[in-house]
């Protein structure tokens, strides 16, 4: 089953064969806001506003002003994310962990599908694309879901990250490349040199690459093609192609390939308002517009016949699940490799967006490992800078389910010495809280107080916290 | 009896003359900004042409700035009544709050009813209040002409009254039904001096369009509101003025409420029902805005009643969504609840109340819970009118009969309780007297809601503004379901021209060949399917990407590749 999936399409027919539901909505809705605000009350799940469930992956057919259908919660729930990867739902995380390696390089093919359907002049982007706009307070239609894969300008070292792009004209869009990813580290050595950086903007692939595209470092250190994760995952290189318009390397088997330049320039994200908004953000709030961000020159839009447009919105189950697999992944990995064998699994919770919240599990076999476990929550700080929140729980907690861990929090946890605090580290600039407006010992934006909490009972007390057996 | 109702209204307004709460004159010298208290009320419009919430830029370009900046208000609780205003509202107010004690003993109700009578300003309803501010404010930003638009006549005759006081000139788009029904309506406001167009004309674009369409069409508020927007946009000199609907009317109709807390406080009465009618909404903002802080902070037990008319009931079967204001789509879009503005609402006598929409701060009101909706039918109202009429002498306009209605209702359901009702008896009904023979001499017709038209007006709306769903949450859940399976949309979408879904390997290569027989990408299952059914050589394409199982099972079991 596992080498079938190798685009979207693979995906949506294994999903869909395999009983997953997948909603198709006919009704005509537009991209302006009427989609997000449908997808929202048909179930984003936490930390999106309204609906908490975890509605399936809906496909809107009848797009306003667009023949091409809008995908979005693809990746709504953790057994259709473990499905696309031909995995465990429980240990997906753990799982990926193992598939992080070199070797399986992208490999070259030519007449890719993606350019089945080349558009090179008189670009209109959002004519062509059915892009959404979230909310009113939007700066723009964002590209939510697009792979930015570039080269190192002076290595030739290849990379993928997804950015959220906003359009801001009719062939030109602005890149959110947050500092020290590798993408804009290459924007900032082409810069240096007065060059554009040459980048494919890959909407709607294989979900092992946009699973694969969220892993950072230390995981995949700089130099470190995440690409070759999928492909591990895959057992073969993903298929890539050259661009048609500059030197970038597109995915072949996307939906819908933009290719362009990062340009050496920047620009408000929100034109009309640089005070005002950006969009919905990962952690459930409306984000506030940058002021200043690199401009993407758009210099081509292909795709293949009967293109699907994926998107995702900001907070949800969905984006959870993309940056907490790859983040349970690293977590796992490092802790394991570092710390102990004692780690059982990882779970990055929704209440974190996947990133700034995780749960570790442990089986605790000696005294020792009571320590063990405790350095085992800071350590996973190492693994990912941007976790906040680490929950150490037990081997009977269900580390899927909050309800159960804050469970464990009620029953086996103690203000006074069950919690590990230490202020001023870096972390997320996107959570609010994280502000020395909020809390003094926070030096600048983006550092916070990282706290493990020790759920774990004590080795020597396993007798007095036994759970009810009704013995199945 | 009589005389001691009309004696209980003088003492009032004798007793406002005094009262601390109220300015020097007796009026209250501020107007109540609900948004302030209640920041939730305020659901910003959108301008279609941004997508964005409306600026005070684009709505300065048809009001003056000082009513743009109260509409935007969301920072002051209370706004201060400019000193001229506050002289020229001594003309009428404050207005007296009358007990019907005879329509009391009629309903043999425990009941108290009273009624803040706003028919006595000069132009007969409470019209006058925000039309004096907003020529006013007019005046002050430089502006020549005011335009207007108005369906019964009320709106038009308060705008041409109080143009007159500003010196400045007036134009009101009348529309064409009561244009035509209501001739007095029109020689009030011609005797103000305005000048009064039966709409739809040919004058606008607006009403050009729709005359092509529809040459015998009898108008609508929403067109005669597209044709004065339009006079307004493209004179610089010009500007245009709305009787309801816009926070700032709701704003100055708020004097009714803040003075009659004034006069309900001085005799120690707590009401435990506010009621009047909504078309757009302004005469039941004034009313209830100003209580809504004891009923929701200091817990009065407070009921707000919002009364329709059954023949367009926005509140009580609209959608409450994003829509125009006007059928011309001129306006903004406003977060309300409304029947769409292509509703063609049907001819009622109450044409004050044949308004598509509703106030958005008075929607909101109403759907946060802070008021009931109910709709009447014609004959019902009229039924309370002259049953009103009988008992307290007052005839009152169609529209204020719909309170009337609502406050007897109220009576009866409480009848022995001693429940303090008042209502807002908005204007008198000497205008429309047309109607009133036409149901003493039994030739009225029963009103009665168009659900067919309002089903068809709402999904045009749907379709036609862009964001409607965005308000609608629960509707688009519901949505969902009746949806078509994956499975014939999989087939709809790649229309014969994708291979078989579960085939999907075998993918197009390119521009260059759609050969659906060919496989891109050669797989280990592909190949044992092929085996299994005694193939001896596989098609490929040229640039077909072999996976490393496949070339594993190619070698062991000799089969043929084929590239083409």
């Amino acid at each position: 089953m596992n080498e079938e999936i190798y685009d979207l399409r693979t995906a949506l027919s294994l999903l869909n064969s395999s009983d997953e539901e997948i909603e198709i909505v006919e009704r005509e809705l537009s991209p302006v806001r009427e989609i997000p605000s449908h997808y929202a009350a048909h179930g984003a799940g936490v930390p999106n506003a309204g609906n908490l469930k975890h509605g399936s992956p809906v496909i809107y057919s009848n797009v306003k002003g667009h023949s091409m259908p809008v995908l979005m919660g693809l990746f709504n729930s953790r057994a259709a994310c473990a499905k696309m990867l031909g995995m465990d739902c429980e240990g997906v995380g753990k799982e990926l962990s193992e598939y992080v390696v070199e070797g399986f390089q992208p490999v070259m093919v030519e007449n890719p599908p993606c350019q089945e359907n080349v558009i090179t002049r008189d670009i209109d982007i959002t004519d062509i694309l059915p892009v959404l706009t979230y909310t009113k307070d939007n700066a723009g239609p964002y590209i939510t879901t697009g792979i930015v894969y570039a080269s190192d300008p002076e290595t030739g070292e290849e990379d993928i990250t997804i950015h959220r792009l906003c359009v801001q004209g009719k062939d030109t869009l602005t890149a959110y490349l947050i500092q020290g990813r590798h993408i804009e580290i290459f924007y900032r050595k082409a810069a240096a040199m007065g060059k554009p950086l040459p980048i494919t903007i890959n909407i709607g692939v294989d979900p092992a690459i946009m699973l694969a595209s969220t892993f950072s470092y230390p995981v995949t250190p700089l130099g470190f093609n995440e690409l070759n994760i999928a492909g591990a995952v895959r057992k073969e290189g993903v298929r890539v192609s050259k661009a048609v318009t500059n030197e970038a390397k597109c995915i072949a088997y996307s939906e819908i390939v933009l290719e362009g330049y990062i340009m050496p320039q920047e620009m408000h994200e929100n034109a009309n308002c640089p005070e005002g908004h950006s969009l919905p953000e990962f952690l459930g709030y409306i984000g506030k517009a940058q002021k200043s961000l690199p401009v993407v020159k758009v210099t081509a839009v292909t795709y293949r016949n009967n293109p699907i447009y994926q998107t995702i919105v900001g907070p949800g189950a969905e984006l959870s699940h993309i940056c907490g697999i790859a983040t349970e992944a690293s977590i796992y990995k490092c802790v394991k490799d570092s710390v102990t064998s004692k780690v059982l699994n990882c779970c990055c919770s929704h209440c974190g967006g996947g990133k700034l919240t995780a749960f570790l599990q442990f089986r605790k076999d000696s005294e020792i490992d009571d320590a063990k476990t405790r350095q085992a929550g800071i350590a996973a700080f190492t693994a990912f800078h941007e976790l906040k929140h680490v929950y150490l729980v037990d081997e009977d907690v269900n580390i899927l389910d909050e309800r159960d861990v804050l469970w464990a929090m009620t029953t086996r946890f103690q203000g006074t010495h069950s919690m590990i605090s230490i202020p001023n580290l870096n972390c997320h600039v996107l959570d609010p809280s994280q502000s020395p407006e909020f809390s003094r010992d926070n030096s600048v934006r983006g550092t916070t107080y990282k706290t493990v909490f020790d759920c774990t009972v004590p080795f020597n007390m396993k007798n007095q916290f036994r759970r009810v057996d009704y013995g199945w | 009896m009589y005389v001691k109702a009309v004696h209980l209204g003088l003492i009032l307004r004798n007793i406002m003359m005094n009262n601390r709460f109220a300015g020097k004159k007796g009026i209250p010298e501020y107007w109540y900004n609900i948004t302030a208290d209640f920041p939730e009320m305020y659901v910003p419009s959108i301008d279609p042409a941004t997508n964005k919430s409306v600026t005070a830029e684009s709505l300065s370009k048809i009001y003056p700035e000082s009513l743009v900046e109260q509409e935007l208000n969301t920072r002051d609780r209370f706004i201060p009544i400019p000193e001229e205003l506050l002289k020229m509202y001594q003309t009428w107010r404050p207005t007296p709050l009358v007990r019907a004690y005879n329509l009391e003993k009629y309903l043999q109700t425990k009941c108290r009813i009273f009624y803040k009578y706003e028919g006595v300003s000069p132009i007969g309803s409470h019209k006058a209040n925000s039309a004096v501010a907003q020529a006013y404010y007019c005046k002050r930003a430089g502006f020549k002409n005011v335009v207007a638009e108005t369906g019964a006549g009320q709106w038009g005759s308060a705008i041409s009254m109080a143009s007159a006081f500003f010196g400045l000139n007036s134009t009101v788009f009348m529309v064409k039904n009561s244009f035509d029904s209501k001739p007095a309506r029109r020689i009030m406001m011609q005797t103000f001096g305005a000048e009064v167009l039966s709409s739809p004309t040919n004058r606008t674009s607006v009403g050009r369009d729709i005359l092509q369409k529809n040459p015998s069409f009898q108008g609508s508020l929403g067109v005669a509101i597209g044709e004065a927007v339009e006079s307004a946009l493209n004179d610089k000199n010009t500007a245009y003025s709305l009787g309801s609907a816009m926070n700032f009317v709701c704003l100055h109709q708020t004097i009714i409420g803040s003075e009659l807390k004034n006069q309900l406080e001085s005799l120690d009465i707590k009401p435990n029902y506010i009621i009047s009618c909504i078309g757009g909404g302004s005469s039941f903002a004034g009313i209830a805005f100003p209580f809504l802080p004891e009923k929701v902070r200091r817990k009065w037990d407070l009921n707000f009643i919002a009364v329709e008319s059954n023949a367009v009931p926005s509140a009580t079967k609209g959608a409450y969504t994003y829509d125009y204001g006007d059928s011309a789509r001129l306006t903004p879009l406003s977060k309300m609840y409304t029947l769409g503005h292509e509703f063609a609402a049907p001819v009622i006598h109450s044409g004050g109340l044949r308004y598509h929409g509703l106030s958005p701060l008075v929607s909101k009101f109403i759907l946060d819970g802070h008021a009931t909706a109910r709709a009447y039918s014609q004959l019902d109202i009229y039924n309370a009118a002259k049953l009103f009429a009988k008992c307290e002498g007052y005839i009152p306009a169609p529209e204020s009969a719909h309170s009337i209605k609502a406050a007897i209702d109220v009576a009866a359901e409480h009848k022995n309780e001693e429940k303090n009702i008042i209502f807002c008896l908005t204007g008198h009904g000497f205008f429309d007297l047309a109607g009133y023979e036409k149901f003493n001499s039994g030739n009225m017709e029963d009103s009665s809601s168009p659900n067919e038209s309002i089903r068809e007006s709402l999904e045009k709306l749907q379709k036609s503004v862009g964001i409607s769903a965005y308000g609608q949450e629960t509707a688009c859940a519901s949505a969902v379901s009746g949806n078509t399976g994956f499975d014939s949309w999989w087939d709809k979408h790649f229309g014969g021209q994708q291979e078989e879904r579960n085939a999907s390997f075998a993918v197009s290569t390119g521009q260059k060949a759609v050969r659906n027989d060919l496989h891109n990408v050669l797989t280990e299952k592909k190949i044992s399917d092929a085996l299994r059914d005694n193939q001896t050589e596989i098609h490929v394409a040229r640039s077909c990407v072999i996976t490393p199982l496949a070339q594993e099972l190619i070698k062991r079991s000799g089969i043929g590749i084929k590239y083409e």
